[in-house]
């Protein structure tokens, strides 16, 4: 009778000893930026994906926008935005175009074209009144392009156009960053690392800044613990972030410079959830929760869900 | 007060588990797909995804081997879609010859049997261990396992 087991582990570690990988002294950081950053012709399947949720995202938001405007019929600009896909030529190039809907005479007019050499594809959108900010890392001196770590923006004013924001540092390479307009103000939120001099560890702490007069203030500890990629959405004053690693939201003062857990949640994913602010009542549905806890990866063994909650505050 | 920023933090943590893990790593992907310029593709794929998420990832042996065994997973798809098609030369690989009988058994083992015989026999992992860098239920990984063996057994003996 043969032990198959310990076959097994003979055969197979021969088996693996049997190659030598040819292993660089140092990671190969220009393939693994090249992998990173992949053109979207090497993803047909992808770029077109991009593509349609990008018209999907134009269509909504031009009919909603259309929407807001009948019911306070205005003659002012609203600007919407269409991301293109980054140009196949080796380093990061977004062309933003923007188009503003003339209420007055019914149709769409192009808006100056603006050149994003330091920003990313996945660009983030905050409209309130009559100007929004777009919101990208800014890569690194080695040239990547992280989630974590510096990110400035641009903002759109009909008044003014385009001008640029100054750049937020995320302290200790904490989590993405991002923006809202809280009460008029830009409001930016990440998860960062403080450096504990007793300690000597790193400890996690989700932070705030507001912009006021072209200036960011310091970043304000307002939680202990991390989200991941957050993304707020503004309730009124405050605002409610999901994204783990916890299930229940955050829900963020920025006056108080406070941030709270919601008790009571009664969905237990901890990513990807969708969310919207109605004006009266906070809804939240679905999600998935990662099949590895102690990661935030969303690859496609993680579990989802299809529940939904309200909350009123 | 927060730290100051300081991006080489990442690049260095991320070098050291590079050089620590990448041998490792690419021997796991080839004793799955048997090819070893395939293998070093898959495991410079995971080393990817690290580098993405390095910040979050608490445990990054764990994720890296649940990365490299999402990579050959996928790859076998790919590999049975590819055969579906009509000959090409995409079918000629590099695979090494074996002459050794039990690894030539578990080379006929179906992809997800083979790779949990190598999660457990090659890199020493418990069920739940297997469970979690699968994403299998603990029962489909006992199961699998224990119909993996019988099979071995029965063509080994």
């Amino acid at each position: 009778m043969i032990d198959v087991e310990q076959e097994l582990r003979d055969a197979l570690q021969a088996y693996a000893s049997s190659v030598t990988p040819v292993q660089p002294q140092r990671a190969d950081m220009a393939r693994i930026e090249s992998l990173v950053v992949r053109q979207p012709s090497s993803r047909p399947r992808r770029a077109r994906l991009f593509g349609v949720a990008a018209a999907l995202l134009l269509v909504i938001g031009g009919v909603a926008t259309w929407g807001v405007l009948r019911r306070q019929p205005k003659t002012v600009l609203t600007p919407t935005t269409e991301v293109v896909e980054p140009l196949p030529i080796g380093t990061w190039e977004t062309v933003l175009r923007v188009w503003a809907l003339d209420v007055a005479q019914a149709a769409w007019v192009p808006v100056e074209p603006i050149s994003i050499t330091d920003g990313i594809p996945r660009s983030r959108f905050v409209a309130e009144a009559d100007q929004f900010v777009t919101w990208n890392p800014v890569p690194t001196s080695d040239g990547f392009v992280l989630w974590d770590g510096l990110a400035d923006g641009w903002r759109y004013s009909i008044v003014t156009g385009w001008t640029k924001l100054p750049t937020l540092a995320v302290p200790g390479l904490g989590s993405d960053s991002a923006v809202a307009w809280v009460s008029g103000h830009l409001v930016a939120i990440a998860s960062v690392k403080v450096h504990d001099s007793v300690t000597a560890d790193n400890t996690d702490h989700i932070a705030i800044a507001t912009l006021d007069a072209d200036r960011w203030s310091t970043m304000q500890l307002v939680a202990d613990g991390w989200v991941f990629k957050p993304s707020p959405i503004v309730v009124d004053e405050r605002m409610v972030v999901l994204n783990g690693p916890r299930p229940e939201p955050l829900l963020v003062d920025p006056t108080a410079s406070h941030a709270g857990a919601m008790t009571g949640y009664p969905i237990d994913t901890v990513l990807d959830q969708g969310a919207a602010w109605s004006g009266t009542e906070f809804f939240v549905w679905g999600g998935q929760t990662p099949m590895n806890s102690s990661s935030s990866t969303t690859d496609d063994s993680s579990t989802l869900s299809n529940k939904g909650a309200i909350w009123r505050p | 007060m927060p730290a100051e920023p300081d991006a080489e933090i990442g690049a260095e943590w991320f070098d050291d588990l590079y050089r620590t893990h990448c041998d490792g790593m690419v021997r796991l992907a080839f004793v799955m797909v048997d090819d070893l310029a395939i293998a070093e593709e898959l495991a410079q794929d995971a080393f990817t995804r690290m580098f993405r998420l390095r910040v979050t990832v608490l445990d990054p042996l764990a994720y890296l081997r649940s990365a490299v065994y999402n990579a050959c997973r996928n790859h076998h798809r790919g590999e049975r879609v590819r055969r579906a098609a009509p000959a090409s030369a995409s079918l000629v690989t590099d695979a090494v010859p074996m002459g050794d009988h039990v690894i030539d058994v578990v080379r006929r083992l179906p992809p997800k049997r083979r790779a949990l015989v190598v999660l457990r026999y090659y890199s020493g992992l418990t069920d739940a261990e297997i469970a979690e860098t699968t994403g299998l239920p603990m029962g489909t990984v006992k199961s699998t396992l224990h119909r993996a063996l019988a099979e071995l057994r029965k063509e080994l003996s």
